[in-house]
């Protein structure tokens, strides 16, 4: 029984290193434009497609248009501040995203039964997704605002 | 249940919340799975039980009263102190767990040949998971049936057996979740249909944690359990 279960274990630590390697993100320039920017609302517009909102969120940190942090989580990154603001957990407070981004090449990036949004006349709909698993579509918009449930 | 099996019980669930709130910042490890199933395992069906009902009740003071988190907590941890109960109290039943084994093998193959309609910045990630679940199984069935041909082995196929039912019951999980949130929250079949392939990026790393976990804790654990168990039952010979 212990060499058997040695073998496994030496297994499973190969596998789990494997795992841990496939998981690290794509990542790729992105062209975006920061359309609004402040303490409860981000808006974006993709002009190039690729990557993700995550890559056009850092590219945009870069260039001194926005600031935020967050963390890995079982769901992809999670946005914990945007421009200095941290959602009052108390009152239930959090930083929704909602897209223009429907279904794209066969997957659907957002639903509108999940929540929807108006910005300026554009209606975006609660993604299925967090930043890190938003792909960058031109001409789709994409809005990150504080919400609470 | 007597006086200490009830002190016992109480202790797990605050352990069990212990352990979930300390790896909930850590993401894709949970070892909730591989602690309370050696509780059940040791203790029984009843005591599982009420350490689950305990369990899915009391969480809610740290991470809040959501009506569908409780319904999908409450009917989760219930049958699995069920199952994990009666396995440890009836070993026939873990001649079952081979096949189920097979099943997972099966399906994890068959959504990573096929693709899973899941973000393109996801589907590679999710792809190898599929894999590794894959591989996973395998080479758990293959343990099983090399120590189910070795003579005195039985404690081998019985941790194959174990390790193959968490891996069922975490997979259970989420799809239980799939059921019970669209059901509560009012989807259509579209929206239930998105939510349901999302849930892999989760079920998936916590699928193969509930495998690790399981396969190199059960023992020690068991072991620690029984001691437990055994102590009690000596000090109260009657009960």
């Amino acid at each position: 029984m212990k060499k058997p279960a040695k073998i496994l274990s030496v297994i499973l630590a190969v596998i789990l290193a494997a795992v841990s390697l496939a998981s690290c993100g794509e990542s790729s320039s992105v062209g975006a434009k920061l359309l609004r920017s402040s303490d409860n609302l981000v808006v974006i517009e993709a002009e190039a497609t690729g990557g993700s909102l995550l890559d056009a969120l850092n590219a945009l940190k870069e260039e001194g248009g926005l600031s935020f942090e967050g963390e890995d989580g079982d769901y992809g990154y999670y946005i914990t501040s945007v421009n200095g603001y941290t959602p009052d957990a108390s009152a239930n407070e959090y930083w929704a995203i909602y897209t223009t981004l429907g279904e794209y090449e066969g997957v659907s990036y957002s639903n509108a039964e999940y929540g929807t949004y108006d910005y300026d006349g554009t209606a975006c709909a609660s993604a299925s997704y967090g930043v890190s698993g938003l792909i960058m579509v031109k001409g789709e918009t994409y809005v990150l605002t504080v919400e609470s449930y | 249940m007597n006086a200490k099996r009830l002190a016992l019980c109480a202790v797990t669930t605050a352990l069990l919340i212990a352990i979930q709130y300390v790896l909930g910042f850590v993401s894709g490890v949970e070892l909730v799975t591989a602690f309370f199933l050696c509780f059940c395992y040791v203790f029984g069906v009843r005591c599982g039980a009420a350490v689950g009902i305990a369990f899915s009740l009391l969480r809610c003071l740290i991470y809040g009263f959501f009506p569908n988190v409780i319904l999908l907590y409450l009917l989760y941890y219930s049958l699995f102190a069920v199952v994990f109960g009666l396995m440890g109290e009836r070993p026939a039943l873990l001649k079952l767990c081979p096949a189920i084994a097979l099943a997972i093998m099966a399906l994890s193959g068959y959504f990573a040949v096929r693709g899973v309609p899941i973000s393109a910045l996801y589907k590679t990630r999710v792809r190898v998971m599929l894999w590794v679940i894959f591989g996973l199984t395998a080479v758990i069935l293959i343990f099983y049936l090399i120590a189910a041909l070795i003579k005195k082995a039985e404690s081998a196929a019985e941790l194959a057996s174990v390790t193959s039912a968490a891996v069922f019951m975490t997979v259970f999980f989420t799809l239980l979740d799939d059921v019970i949130t669209p059901l509560t929250m009012g989807y259509s079949a579209e929206a239930a249909a998105g939510y349901f392939y999302g849930g892999f990026l989760a079920m998936l790393p916590q699928t193969v944690c509930a495998a690790v976990s399981v396969f190199l804790l059960f023992r020690p654990l068991k072991s620690t359990f029984s001691r437990f168990k055994n102590q009690i039952s000596q000090q109260n010979p009657n009960r």
